[in-house]
This record gives C-alpha cells, structure tokens and sequence, in this order.
C-alpha cells in the first residue's frame, strides 16, 4: 500500500470519526469511506480501529498544525514569531468545529486521544521552533549554554498548555502575550 | 499570609467515615481500577458492611468525588507547606514542583487510571475541565507566593507551576522525571525560575 492509500484511510477514518464519534465506527465503515479493504487497513494498522482511530486523529493535528504554520509567515526573531504563533494557534483552536462538537459530546474519549498525541504534538512544534531558536543563537540573542532542542521541547510543552488551557491568560491581548513570551516562555532562554 | 489561612482546608474535609471510605476506594482503584470496583469491593476493603458504607456515601460517583475534592485539597496542602517552608522563591517554585510530582508519581490509584482507563482521568484534565482545575490549583497556591510576589504575579507563578506539572507528569509517557530532585533542578533553574523570578522589580521584598 503506497503513502498515498495510507493517507486515504486517515481521510477516510476521520470522516468516519465526524461522521458518528471515536468509538462507533468500524473497520469496515473506514474501509468503504477511504476505498481500500478491510485487509489494506489491517497491513498497516495491525492494532485495528483504534489505531486507525489515534492515527487519524495525529493526522489532522498533522493537518492543523500546517495549516498555522503557513499563516504565521516570518518575524525577526523567535520570540515575535511565538508572540504571532499564541493567539494564531488559539484562534484555529476556538474555530475547530469538528473538536469542539467533539469536545461537547465526547469529552473523555477526545481527550485522552488527543493526550496520547501530545508527544507528536511537541516534536512537530519543536520542529517549527528549533531552527528559530539556532539562528537567534547565533544572533548572539540566547543565554549561554541554552541547548536549542532543549528550549525549543519546553517552550513546545507550554505552548501548548497555554493553547488548550489558556486559563486567565487572554491570548487575543498582545501586553499579555508578550509578557508571556519574554517572561514564562522565554525568560529563561535569551538575554533580557 | 498567616499560618491559619495554609492550615485551612482548601475544598472539603471528610469526616471520619468519609475518610474511610475514600482511602478504600483509592486502594481498590490502585489495584482494579474505576469500572472494576463497585461499592461491595470498597466496603470489604473499608472492613464494613456494604448497608454500614451506603450510610456513610450514597453511591460510587459520590464516593469518587469525594476522593477526588479530598485527594485534591490534601495534595494542595502538600504543595503550600512545602511552598510556604522554602527560604526564598526559586526554592519555593522547585518545593513545589518537586512535591507535586512526587505526590502525582506515588498516587498508585491515578497512576493504575493513566495506564489502564486513562480516558477517566484526561478528560478531567484537558480542554475546559482542566482549564477549570488549573485555576482551582492557581487559586489554592497563590497566596503561598505572596511571601515573595505581589498578588497578580503570585497568581501567575502558581498557574505556571500548575502547567509545568500537568505538561510533564501528566502524560502518557514519562517525559522528564520531576520527582527527582537531581533532574527537576537544573530544568527548573534553566527554564522555569527565570520566567518566574526573572525580573526582580516584580518582586515584593
């Protein structure tokens, strides 16, 4: 089965997954949504549904994340890029529908499938991130001895947080963002 | 803040009964789980009658939320003597990060919950129940810093604290290992502390 077909069940077990919530649908419903057979899918997830189901799921964090990072566009440096990526992020967050109606009637399964994510989460933000980092090191903009791939998985952790959970901080309020980059976010990592 | 302000219980107190309850459904859940334990199981582990522990809690949700608002307001406490114990504010943000991932580490019926039924835990701690929780959390430790901040940014440094624990300890996998002093620190003063305690003209004293 090429990359292609692989992608084509992820598509297709999503569509299932908005179509009737984590749980209901089966091996055969994501086959027939996505053109392949039952015996496709299980080649390349031996775990059956549910990991088709987390798999999905990874796929369209995938998607959501692309989706932010070809808006966010280029900045000076890193932190204006992570002052521009909070409120972006929490914004394509608030407008997902497809979480949010999940969130409503599902909360727990949703949840838990996005928390067995979140180590993907990082990787692909820190990703984003790392570079960044590297070049404003070589700015000469970070604190000595900041290992960038270091810096670039914490920040990516409470990013993170911050998105799903911003609490009292107002991610829509540029004062508040700011001094949640250059203080929590990055107070540790560059020069004041 | 006063010395009777950190004593006094954050969300509830059980009584005696209660108390007995709850610890036999926590030791039932470190060992079954939450959909394999019904109330015959807690009261043979409280050592009662199963009509004696109907007196005393009115059903499983019940008893489990009194677990849960007891189990939380105990931890809370934890966190605020060991906030309030510390020489200065580095120490306290490390006091707390410390304890609170001790305390997470050794709780054997959330620990059974995140590796057999996680979906009874993450939904209680993700999107607007967590967002909900992390407040309480900020909320019940901000005074603890006031020792060191003014109000507004002792309420900050609380819900960072927070976040850190949930992001590193409440995961799937291990990720950095914040019971142990020796890894906690050095991320703590790398990271964590400067975002804090960075700026000094916050500070009170």
């Amino acid at each position: 089965m090429s990359v292609e077909a692989r992608t084509r069940v992820l598509a297709g077990a999503y569509e299932c997954v908005v179509a009737a919530g984590t749980t209901r649908p089966t091996i055969d419903e994501i086959a027939q949504a996505s053109g392949v057979s039952r015996a496709t899918i299980y080649r390349w997830f031996p775990g059956g549904r549910d990991e088709v189901i987390q798999a999905a799921v990874g796929w369209e964090v995938d998607n959501f994340f692309v989706r932010l990072g070809a808006k966010l566009g280029e900045q000076p440096d890193f932190p204006s890029y992570l002052e521009r990526a909070l409120p972006q992020a929490r914004h394509d967050l608030l407008a997902h529908a497809v979480l949010h109606r999940m969130l409503a009637t599902e909360p727990a399964q949703v949840s838990t499938l996005l928390a067995f994510q979140q180590e993907h989460m990082v990787e692909l933000i820190g990703l984003a991130f790392q570079p960044r980092l590297e070049r404003d090191r070589a700015a000469g903009l970070l604190r000595p001895g900041i290992d960038p791939a270091a810096a670039a998985d914490y920040v990516a952790r409470l990013a993170l947080s911050l998105l799903a959970e911003p609490g009292r901080h107002d991610l829509d309020d540029p004062a508040e963002v700011r001094r949640l980059v250059r203080h929590e976010l990055l107070g540790g990592v560059y020069t004041e | 803040m006063s010395a009777s302000a950190l004593a006094e219980p954050i969300l509830i107190e059980l009584d005696e009964q209660q108390a007995r309850a709850v610890a036999a459904l926590l030791r039932c859940l470190g060992r079954y789980g939450l959909a394999k334990t019904n109330l015959d199981d807690v009261a043979r582990e409280a050592g009662c009658s199963r009509a004696t522990l109907y007196r005393w809690v009115e059903s499983k949700p019940e008893l489990l939320r009194l677990a849960v608002e007891s189990e939380e307001t105990r931890v809370l406490g934890a966190l605020r003597a060991a906030i309030a114990g510390a020489p200065d504010l580095p120490g306290a943000i490390g006091a707390g990060v410390v304890t609170a991932a001790r305390e997470l580490a050794a709780h054997d019926a959330l620990q059974f919950l995140l590796a057999h039924e996680p979906e009874t835990v993450y939904g209680h701690v993700a999107f607007a129940e967590g967002d909900a929780l992390m407040l309480q959390i900020a909320d019940a430790l901000a005074p603890a810093f006031t020792r060191w901040l003014a109000p507004d940014d002792a309420h900050r440094a609380a819900d960072w604290l927070a976040r850190v624990v949930r992001s590193y300890c409440l995961t799937p996998r291990p990720v950095l290992d914040l019971a142990d002093d020796t890894v906690a620190r050095p991320f703590l003063e790398q990271f964590v502390i400067p975002g804090i305690a960075g700026s000094p003209e916050s500070r009170t004293s």
